[in-house]
């Protein structure tokens, strides 16, 4: 894209590492403390803890309530199709669409954050482990290629991670959702406990626990403890969820070792065809429009799963004509999400004098209980899917449905809580195909000049099979409690890949080269001092939520680096 | 927006405080370009005003669904203010369009009914009339009915006097109590987070 003339070449850093979100945060705190020198590139803007301008805002401080302006909404027409991103409570952690278009073959609903900390501020903070179920299931069912690690190469990382990050749970002793190192959990409401009891004693032992949420139950590391107002979404002043910039950014900047560089759009991983390395990172400025390289030993790209295969595919160089590392020819391919928005609801009139107090950022989970053994085996479909959900009370909106009741006793009555509800929805696993894939359209630049990415992803059989049970499942476990007015539902619609925002799998892990993008240890295959270690580098997508992975798997991806540069291999 | 405008804006000066106030209890700072991309978001004024006639029906409406009893009434904490700020720039074409269209709808069929358009209807004859929308085969008036039952009891429930005062405010909780006696909130509802 760049005259070459017009690029000048800066200060040179032991490592790169492109985005500053939950991955990104984690490469560059992990590289810092083993003493690199280290450039973070961040596209957006700065944010630094506690510049979360809606934290403290009432419904009222808001023109529309409830709703986002309609001029505004329009700008964020694709970020708005999850239903709550873009209301002015949390739509500044949103991008503008006009400002930042991609193209659809099918719909698409990609949801980013470009600012510090990216996604990592508005995350929905469940944490759970993958296991050997989900590592091995490539390779036992012949589908895509087996993940060159299994749990145990993971499970210190693991470990690792959760101590810093501070998950709260409740260990449950199960294969398929193994415990990790939990803080407190949080505590279950009468109905909550009543469902978990009846599945428990109806449903062969069928384990329903309290979400495992990367928010505090007790102080942590100079972080507060969580306040129980549920507005996590807008940023948190007490630290007391995970985020970048509560988190990793601060630890990352005491060690002295970090530059974080805001406004900066890496265009291009520049390689050095003669050593077969990477030699560093090209940058535009979107302030000054100056175009920068930025030299380094190694480069991690933490971006997220689309822009940074974006980021490789348009590193092309006469070594590497189809994108940085894609001799196989699998980059951009394989895009996974879960596909969810499919469950249901239910009401019972038990606990009608029971109430809570605190508005809990959390819910409960029931882990996957199909196909994790002989006897759960299905026909219909492969993998499984685990539900999150809660009780509560209904509230004033329930007012507004009934028709025909007005009136000022109407009115009373929508003061005090309505009936008890719970409602269950699942999150399942896609499988990866070679043809749900992401591609540059080069023929359409946006305004830093680069190439739009185009998506071509869809759900198939095994998906919508699967739903069917996640529906039926549901209802089950719901009448097993014996609640009343049972409803289904399977939204499958807005459940478009991207929507549930853990698109992943777009420059995999495997074991062979001409397979698959990265190693073991998130390098790429052909230029070993690159590493992706963000959603992109995913073999499979387990059924559960996958950014606590992604910090396990990026520092265990530091580890390696470090410890091949001072191998003097990299 | 007109950047010259808004900075002299009272609604905006208002919001821009309050803003700075709540980042002040907490002992940081907002950097000006952050607290600018947030009010940014809030127009202050955008699409068609809400025609005088339809602000008469809708404010009556909103009394009939909320009245003032011995707690305040929609008309109490400004619903139809709300409503009009809704219809100016939050509301889509099509629901503008369908509260115009309900409003004109309603009025017709009281004036052909009883000569007078519904906010003259004394509150039995207004009751009648809601009552019928609520029934009615169309289902253009049920729908007409819903928009204005959203507007009327969002309005009424996020605006700041309930949320504070008939609703249990407690914004920073501080920790949760998964099984308290309803009793303990006097029988009201949390105000939403």
């Amino acid at each position: 894209m760049s005259n070459a003339a017009a690029v000048t070449t800066r200060s040179t850093y032991d490592a790169i590492v492109v985005g500053s979100g939950i991955s990104g945060g984690w490469a560059a705190k992990e590289l810092c403390e083993k003493g690199l020198k280290v450039l973070l590139l961040e596209r957006g803007r700065d944010v630094k803890h506690g510049d979360y301008p809606t934290a403290m805002l009432d419904a009222w401080d808001f023109a529309g309530r409830t709703r986002a302006p309609a001029a505004a909404a329009a700008r964020q027409e694709k970020q708005g199709r999850t239903g709550y991103t873009t209301h002015p409570a949390s739509a500044h952690w949103f991008v503008d669409d006009v400002d930042h278009p991609y193209e659809e073959k099918k719909r698409f609903d990609w949801m980013r954050g470009y600012h510090v900390g990216g996604r990592s501020l508005l995350w929905g903070r469940q944490s759970y482990r993958f296991s050997d179920l989900d590592f091995e299931a490539n390779a036992k069912e012949g589908v895509a290629v087996d993940w060159p690690i299994r749990y145990e190469d993971v499970a210190p990382w693991y470990d690792h991670v959760e101590r810093f990050a501070g998950i709260s749970g409740q260990a449950e002793g199960l294969p398929q959702l193994p415990d990790g190192q939990f803080l407190p959990p949080m505590e279950m409401n009468v109905l909550e406990k009543h469902v978990k009891r009846s599945i428990a004693t109806r449903l062969g032992g069928r384990v329903m626990t309290i979400g495992r949420a990367a928010n505090l139950t007790q102080p942590h590391l100079g972080r507060g403890t969580c306040q129980y107002r549920n507005r996590c979404i807008r940023g948190c002043p007490y630290g007391a969820y995970f985020s970048s910039n509560a988190s990793t950014l601060p630890a990352a900047a005491a060690t002295g070792n970090l530059t974080l560089r805001p406004f900066s759009v890496a265009v291009e991983i520049l390689h050095d065809a003669a050593r077969g390395r990477a030699s560093g990172v090209r940058v535009v400025d979107t302030q000054s429009l100056e175009v920068i390289d930025f030299r380094a030993r190694v480069v991690f790209l933490c971006a997220s799963a689309v822009a940074s295969t974006a980021l490789l595919m348009n590193s092309v160089s006469d070594r590497f004509p189809n994108g940085l590392g894609n001799d196989s020819g699998e980059l951009g391919h394989n895009l996974m999400d879960h596909h969810f928005k499919v469950g249901a609801s239910g009401t019972t009139d038990d606990f009608g004098d029971r109430y809570f107090r605190g508005a809990r950022p959390n819910g409960i989970y029931i882990p996957r209980f199909r196909n994790v053994d002989a006897k759960s085996r299905r026909k219909d479909y492969l993998r499984g899917f685990g539900y999150q959900g809660s009780a509560s009370r209904a509230d004033w909106t329930r007012g507004i449905r009934e028709l025909s009741l007005f009136g000022g006793e109407f009115k009373k009555a929508l003061v005090s809580p309505g009936p008890w509800q719970f409602g269950i929805g699942s999150w399942g696993e896609c499988l990866p195909y070679h043809d749900n894939r992401m591609t540059l359209d080069r023929s359409r630049r946006d305004k830093w000049g680069q190439p739009v990415v185009v998506f071509d992803c869809g759900w198939k059989e095994n998906e919508l099979a699967m739903r069917k049970d996640m529906q039926a499942s549901a209802i089950e476990m719901l009448e097993a409690a014996g609640l009343k007015n049972i409803k289904g539902y399977d939204d499958v619609v807005n459940s478009a890949p991207g929507n549930c925002i853990h698109e992943m799998g777009t420059a995999r892990m495997g074991r062979n080269p001409r397979t698959s993008v990265l190693n073991a240890w998130n390098q790429v295959h052909a230029v070993p001092n690159v590493f992706v270690t963000d959603g992109a580098c995913m073999t499979s997508n387990g059924c559960v939520n996958p950014s606590l992975t992604y910090m396990a798997l990026t520092a265990r991806a530091c580890d390696h680096a470090v410890g091949e540069m001072r191998k003097l291999n990299l | 927006m007109n950047p010259a405008a808004s900075s002299t804006d009272p609604a905006l000066i208002s919001r821009r405080a309050a803003l700075h106030r709540a980042a002040a209890l907490l002992g940081f700072a907002l950097s000006p370009s952050l607290v600018q991309g947030v009010l940014r978001a809030q127009p202050t004024a955008g699409g068609p005003r809400l025609p005088a006639a339809a602000e008469r029906a809708l404010a009556a409406l909103a009394e009939r669904i909320l009245p003032r009893t011995d707690t305040p009434g929609a008309a109490d904490v400004g619903v139809p203010a709300f409503i009009g700020r809704m219809f100016e720039g939050f509301l889509t074409p099509a629901e503008r369009d369908r509260l115009t269209s309900g409003v004109a709808a309603l009025d017709q069929a009281c004036a052909a009914r009883g000569g007078r358009a519904f906010a003259d209807l004394n509150g039995a004859g207004q009751d009648d009339a809601i009552r019928g929308l609520a029934a009615a085969q169309n289902e253009s008036e049920r729908e007409f009915l819903r928009l204005v039952r959203e507007l009327v009891i969002v309005g009424y429930f996020t605006s700041e006097q309930v949320g504070r005062k008939l609703l249990r405010y407690d914004p920073v909780p501080g920790r949760h109590d998964a099984d308290i006696p309803l009793a303990e909130t006097g029988g009201a509802a949390w105000n939403r987070p």
